[in-house]
């Protein structure tokens, strides 16, 4: 178990370094220049240089880079070139509304998901299934952007029964949810419906139904319980894709959040931003993947004891 | 440290996921989630006058803050003078103003018993540290170079403040009227330092109140305001990026002005009850800069004739959804000073013989460099002028590109790039100041400078020359006349239109203007 633990918190390092080079070099790849942002459109050519070299971006991108790494371990992310507010506070303000939108996704994401794939799974071929699959087939297709126009047309321009944009109350966060979460619905809805019909065909379960054990114990204790390993691996996966999915759902209902930040940052060329907050993403990533693995264990002996 | 159990998992993720699921339930249920939203809504809604536009303020200091976000700028801060609808300039903090000294000093006369919102009594003292700020060079002044003329400011009494320029300029009131030069409290600059623009402090009909970014910024009704007073206590500036989300909130309610429309949109709304849509002349034009340095667009008569081979009037139509105006001139219609010229005709024929007479007879390539997607139809325009000059016999290519790389190519060495347009998009608030960036020698052809077309006719910089020496503004006239219709005849651009400034408003509102240069601003705001 802590070999395993350990083993998946050493692999994490290279993973992370790797993730700094492609976030450090991306933005070094891309035309355009950070310190011409910083200096304005009316600077001369002397305050750019200037500026250039304040920012060491007149050194070789190799020293750039190990001198970034250092900074960032240090929580030194330095200044916003749009703002001129240090990038720790802009990324700290922007966390709480990108997580709160994150969660309430993956919240109704696991509730209708497991209960659609479960329903459609103890009704296999029945009208309920019929639905299931196909609410799951339409999520996974709908891209987030059109989902959310159309939501917005629905629920306030057609119906008025919640606002349209912005952030604060539990209702402008119902829209944004029920867009961002559609997609890892419909997967986690799939996801469960094979896993329990793999399950529900075991020869335990059709004993413990000979033996005359109610439908809901066979189906909530004995099915369940084996069927959610998989579904745990998509639920780990899914939030990666919701942080992702944050940057357009922001965009959409106008909400503050991180991933917002970044599409305004990536505009504007704020690189001490965009690099910053890509970190963030990818660190949380990977600690969500890292939880998973420790679940794992948890929930599997065959792990636990390995 | 106590071991959970697979068990105790289990059960405690099943209790949660239940619980969650039952909220989420809840939440669907469509009377509960009305009286949320009756209930949001009602937090001061009726008294609060929103405005939505598209970009998120980068800072809320004028001198910084210099995007198309200039409503909730317009809101907390006054100039000395201010742009009205019909583009003249009428008093705001100044009274009256006045030049002497062969137009090196201007005298303004400030209005009296105006105080900032944090108490601090407004005066020349004000006026002449606002300048300072703008001049400090560690502010992040975005226009910082057009207030290099100011050599001094003088504060001969409280209410009297006299700018020394050099070189005289007669369009230095203009100067005073544009959004940089709103004036700021010196109290709170002192106290907030380069903070100032998260703590903004002016004289304007509302005072900051908050600033959520990318949500809001709001700010509360200055019952102590000089101007016209507000029906509404407070003003809110809603950030929301997505046109499309723009058309929500304005068939919503839930903003009251919505800026910059998307022209798909514009019939749809105008059949919507509870609202108006306007569309209306904007101080910007769209058009391809070529590099004109050397052939073949060193030419005239090229480019007059990759001008006659565009049907302007049927992009507008076509793809522009008539939100467009065709555009006769090399100047700005509706600026002072902007004449217009005989139109040069769609005229694919003629088109081709001057071609033929300029050495092209069997065609030529040509560059468009393009950042798609910087205003609604911009890379449908530019394929329709490829396909219109295909049809001359001229084969273009259109290369897409990020802004950053497109500004670096544009300011690039002209010699460097023979046969390369740019497609941009052109805004300015006076004659002047478009006509020198974008044809005199001195500006066209200068490292850096985003215009850089090589365009040049000396006998056009000696008109520019002569004209900004004068104060006798109807001298000037037939000055700018002469001025621009050589350039008119030099084609130097490949004009395609004037843009349209779209917006919308709910019914019952009142007391604004969008200016030509799209900014709201606020005068006696009501809301019924």
């Amino acid at each position: 178990m802590f070999r395993h633990i350990a083993g998946r918190l050493l692999w994490a390092v290279p993973v992370l370094l790797g993730v700094s080079v492609i976030v450090f070099g991306l933005l070094k790849l891309i035309p355009g220049d950070a310190a011409q942002v910083m200096a304005g459109t009316d600077a001369t050519a002397a305050d750019v240089e200037a500026i250039r070299q304040q920012l060491g971006l007149d050194r070789p991108v190799y020293v750039q880079y190990v001198r970034w790494l250092g900074r960032l371990s240090r929580l030194d992310l330095g200044r916003s070139a749009v703002t001129h507010r240090p990038v720790v506070y802009e990324i700290a303000s922007r966390i709480p509304p990108t997580a709160e939108l994150a969660a309430a996704a993956m919240a109704l994401a696991v509730a209708l998901g497991l209960a659609m794939g479960v329903a459609a799974s103890t009704h296999q071929h029945s009208i309920w299934d019929v639905t299931a699959s196909l609410a799951a087939a339409v999520g996974v297709s709908m891209p987030i952007f059109w989902l959310g126009l159309m939501l917005m047309m629905i629920f306030s321009v057609g119906l008025r029964w919640l606002p349209s944009t912005g952030a604060g109350t539990f209702a402008q966060l119902v829209l944004p949810a029920l867009t961002l979460g559609s997609t890892s619905m419909a997967i986690i809805a799939r996801q469960a419906r094979s896993a329990m019909l793999e399950v529900l065909q075991q020869d335990y379960l059709r004993t413990a139904r000979a033996k005359g054990v109610t439908r809901w114990v066979v189906v909530m204790r004995h099915g369940f319980r084996n069927a959610v390993i998989p579904i745990v691996t998509v639920v780990g996966l899914q939030l990666g894709y919701l942080l992702s999915g944050t940057v357009l759902t922001e965009t959409v209902f106008a909400r503050p959040g991180l991933g917002r930040l970044i599409v305004d940052s990536i505009r504007s060329r704020d690189v001490a931003v965009v690099q910053s907050a890509v970190m963030v993403l990818s660190v949380t990533f990977i600690v969500v993947n890292l939880a998973v693995d420790v679940l794992y264990a948890y929930l599997d002996p065959r792990i636990r004891f390995d | 440290m106590k071991r959970i159990r697979r068990r105790e998992l289990l059960k405690q993720t099943a209790a949660r996921t239940a619980a969650v699921a039952l909220a989420a339930g809840a939440g669907a249920v469509p009377s509960i989630l009305r009286s949320t939203v009756a209930r949001a809504a009602s937090v001061g809604r009726e008294a609060t006058f929103v405005v939505a536009d598209g970009t998120e303020p980068n800072s809320l200091d004028p001198a910084v803050g210099t995007g198309p976000f200039q409503a909730i700028i317009n809101a907390m801060f006054d100039g000395l003078v201010q742009w009205n609808e019909k583009g003249q300039i009428q008093p705001a903090l100044a009274t009256s103003w006045t030049s002497s000294g062969g137009g090196r000093i201007w005298t303004f006369s400030l209005r009296p018993g105006v105080r900032f919102h944090d108490g601090t009594p407004f005066g020349s003292d004000a006026v002449k540290a606002t300048i300072a700020h703008i001049l400090d060079l560690s502010t992040p002044a975005t226009r910082r170079g057009n207030y290099l003329l100011i050599k001094d400011v003088l504060t001969p009494d409280e209410h009297t403040v006299r700018f020394v320029t050099d070189p005289p300029n007669p369009d230095f009131p203009l100067l005073m009227a544009d959004g940089s030069a709103k004036i700021v409290s010196p109290a709170a600059l002192k106290t907030y330092g380069q903070d100032f623009g998260r703590h903004p402090v002016g004289t304007g009909p509302f005072a900051f109140e908050e600033w959520v970014p990318n949500d809001h910024v709001s700010a509360s009704l200055n019952t102590a305001y000089w101007g016209p007073g507000s029906g509404v206590r407070r003003f809110l500036y809603h950030p929301i990026p997505e046109s499309a989300a723009r058309v929500v909130v304005l068939k919503t309610g839930e903003a009251d002005v919505v800026l910059d429309l998307p022209p798909t949109d514009m019939d749809a709304l105008r059949h919507e009850s509870g609202l108006a849509v306007y569309a209306t002349p904007a101080q910007t034009i769209a058009e391809l800069e070529p590099a004109q340095t050397k052939p073949p667009l060193k030419d005239v008569r090229v480019r007059r004739a990759l001008n006659m081979a565009i049907d302007k009037d049927a992009i507008i139509k076509g793809i522009m959804r008539g939100f467009a105006k065709p555009l006769h001139s090399p100047g700005i219609p509706g600026l002072w000073g902007s004449f217009d010229f005989a139109p040069v005709p769609y005229d694919p024929n003629q088109a081709r013989q001057l071609l033929a007479a300029a050495g092209f007879g069997g065609g030529m390539d040509l560059t468009i460099n393009i950042t798609a997607g910087r205003w609604a139809g911009d890379l449908q325009v530019v394929q329709a002028v490829q396909g219109y000059w295909a049809n001359v016999g001229v084969r273009s290519t259109v290369r897409q590109m990020d802004f950053a790389t497109l500004l670096v190519g544009s300011s690039s060495d002209p010699d460097a790039r023979p046969g390369a347009l740019t497609s941009l998009v052109k805004s300015s608030s006076y004659i002047d100041y478009h006509l020198y960036r974008m044809y005199d020698s001195e500006a066209t052809n200068v490292p850096g400078t985003q215009q850089r077309t090589g365009y040049g006719n000396p006998e056009v910089d000696k008109l520019l020359a002569q004209e900004r020496s004068m104060f006798d503004q109807p001298q000037r006239l037939p000055i700018l006349k002469r001025a621009q219709q050589l350039i008119w005849q030099d084609q130097p651009l490949i004009y395609l239109f004037q843009m349209v400034n779209l917006w919308g408003a709910r019914a019952g509102t009142k007391g604004f203007v969008v200016l030509p240069s799209g900014d709201f601003v606020p005068g006696g705001l009501r809301r019924t």
